[in-house]
């Protein structure tokens, strides 16, 4: 990737991030790691990955994404207003009654591809299935979170996928680095899951979820496999670059907002350099 | 009424050959080989007993547009098992997802409480644009399971694996999701039935005409949606009402008929069903006589409802 291109894509982040921010903050959330430390992931995805037609979102030959991981909603709904599938302004309503943009993905919503559950893996089995039988060649990504691999389901579609998936779907799983409570929890770490997924029969690669270079080398090299493949993207949210929205016990003031937005537009590096 | 016997089960299966041969667009999940080997790829998939994943891939091959029927015979558990992602992945999204179940072959009665599954229509039944089916037997199954592939939207339909007699013949198609048949008319009495016992209301009906009570028989094989209008205008006419199916007496087909009643004109109700009380050991035959599954039953409860019956 060129660095001019990278540095838009940077850009494109920067401003998914403060919309993520602007969201919680009229929404009134209690902190929002996971969707920040996503940003950069789903911003790679959708600008230089997938395959999609905003202006046809139902166009059978698009490529899916499979959003496993429903704290991370937000900034699916932040980058899916700036590709364009429906104005920046639903963004505001962002899981109040009424509103297009529900706290969990709902396919209803342009350019949602599937309901975002803890175990959608399964799903973007079966989509990738149907894609395949009928000829077409679309790639179906799923993210889901470490947490979601608690979930005996994730485990059956794990194994059911070495046995039948002959490509065709990228798992991405997001390893944020771990730390005190996510070792007493029991949370898997980057080289952990690697294991365990070696062990099914998945080809893993791992990638920084904040370097857009990595992430093109190790997507280019997943979706070249023939068999189920993942990449690992390893992630890092610095809870105290921005104060009063991560993970708050309070829902997040305006205040807040303005301290994030100003902090991010400084250049705070919110994701740091993952390891 | 015809004598030749026949399973619910078959009678669906039947009809999922066919419209595998027909549609290129509905694709088959099963837990095992049952069906035989269809054509390769999506049409046709076998998951192994991991039924959260089955439903999953379900949901996922209908999000790509395909009616998939999810056929788990041996696994009556699979409404509690897989529960969470039939909720989230299938009836939230309400996908085109058809679930299959046979809750009475005979190894599982033998296997006990664990295995009986006679709460399904209430799991079923409360999950928003989930319909709920019970075939009484081969032919209806075999249309029902057709009348599906017009429908949007997740259904459960229950079959049964016993024998039971023929109550439509083969060339009769007029079942629909949502609606009823009246098998017999009469002034005495509304009985409501579902499944295997259709044939015992009917058993019940000939019974109860020697002692001079006139059975109206409603063959109620959608539970969900509920065919209300054919109900309320048979209870008008008869003043009372008894409900028999296989299935706890909470929240299945009893309860579907006295939410109707309730909201619509009440009259005496009873229901002939299991109590609130998990099952044991047995043969299928066993089990359905010791839990009061039978036209005895039906007649006992009728002959008390009618004395109350409303005029």
């Amino acid at each position: 990737m060129d660095e001019a291109r990278k540095g838009e894509l940077e850009r494109v982040a920067l401003e998914v991030r403060k919309d993520v921010v602007r969201m919680s903050g009229v929404a009134r959330l209690h902190g929002l790691p996971s969707a920040l430390a996503l940003t950069d992931l789903l911003v790679y995805l959708y600008w230089e990955r997938m395959k999609i037609f905003p202006d046809e979102r139902n166009r059978f030959d698009r490529d899916r994404l499979v959003l496993s991981d429903p704290a991370a909603s937000p900034a699916l709904y932040a980058c899916l207003a700036r590709r364009g599938f429906f104005e920046r302004e639903e963004l505001w309503s962002y899981s109040r009654l009424g509103a297009t943009l529900q706290g969990y993905p709902d396919i209803r919503t342009p350019g949602v591809d599937a309901p975002g559950g803890t175990s959608g893996l399964g799903i973007a089995l079966g989509l990738s299935a149907a894609l395949r039988c009928d000829g077409i060649n679309s790639l179906v990504y799923c993210i889901m979170d470490t947490l979601a691999l608690f979930h005996g389901a994730v485990w059956e579609s794990l194994s059911e996928a070495s046995s039948s998936c002959d490509g065709g779907i990228v798992l991405v799983i997001g390893a944020a680095a771990p730390n005190e409570d996510s070792v007493s929890l029991g949370i898997l770490d980057a080289a952990a899951i690697e294991r365990r997924l070696g062990a099914f029969g998945w080809h893993t690669t791992a990638a920084d979820g904040h370097d857009f270079n990595s992430m093109e080398y190790a997507f280019a090299e997943a979706t070249l496999r023939d068999g189920p493949a993942a990449v690992i993207v390893r992630t890092q949210f610095d809870l105290n670059a921005l104060p009063g929205i991560g993970g708050s016990e309070r829902p997040i003031s305006a205040d807040d907002v303005e301290n994030a937005l100003s902090h991010l537009d400084m250049g705070i590096n919110i994701g740091g350099d993952a390891e | 009424m015809n004598a030749a016997l026949g399973r619910s089960y078959d009678g669906c299966m039947d009809a999922l050959c066919a419209i595998r041969g027909e549609r290129s667009d509905v694709s088959v999940i099963e837990l095992w080989d049952v069906l035989g080997n269809g054509s390769p790829g999506a049409s046709s998939i076998r998951v192994g007993p991991a039924e959260q994943n089955a439903i999953l891939i379900a949901s996922g091959l209908a999000l790509a547009g395909r009616t998939v029927f999810v056929s788990i015979p041996l696994s009556p558990l699979f409404v509690a098992n897989a529960y969470e992602q039939i909720r989230e992945s299938v009836a939230i999204p309400n996908l085109k997802v058809v679930i299959l179940s046979a809750h009475d072959r005979a190894t599982l009665d033998r296997d006990g409480a664990s295995r009986q599954m006679w709460e399904d229509f209430a799991l079923m039944r409360v999950l928003p644009n989930m319909a709920v089916l019970a075939p009484s037997d081969r032919n209806s199954a075999y249309r029902l399971a057709r009348a599906l592939l017009d429908r949007d939207g997740p259904a459960y339909m229950r079959l049964s694996c016993a024998e039971s007699p023929d109550i439509y013949e083969s060339s009769d198609c007029d079942f629909s999701v949502g609606g009823a048949r009246l098998l017999t008319e009469g002034d005495g009495v509304t009985i409501v039935a579902c499944g295997i016992m259709v044939s015992e209301a009917l058993s019940a009906s000939r019974v109860l005409a020697s002692q001079g009570i006139n059975a109206e028989i409603i063959d109620c094989y959608s539970i969900k949606p509920f065919p209300e209008q054919m109900l309320i205008a048979s209870v008008r006419r008869t003043g009372c009402c008894v409900v028999a199916e296989k299935h706890t007496k909470i929240a299945g087909l009893y309860g579907a008929v006295t939410e109707c009643l309730a909201r619509s004109f009440t009259v005496p109700t009873r229901s002939v069903a299991i109590e609130d009380n998990f099952g044991q050991s047995g043969t299928p035959k066993e089990i359905q006589e010791y839990y009061g599954l039978t036209h005895k039953e039906i007649v006992h409860n009728v002959v008390q409802v009618w004395a109350m019956r409303r005029r």
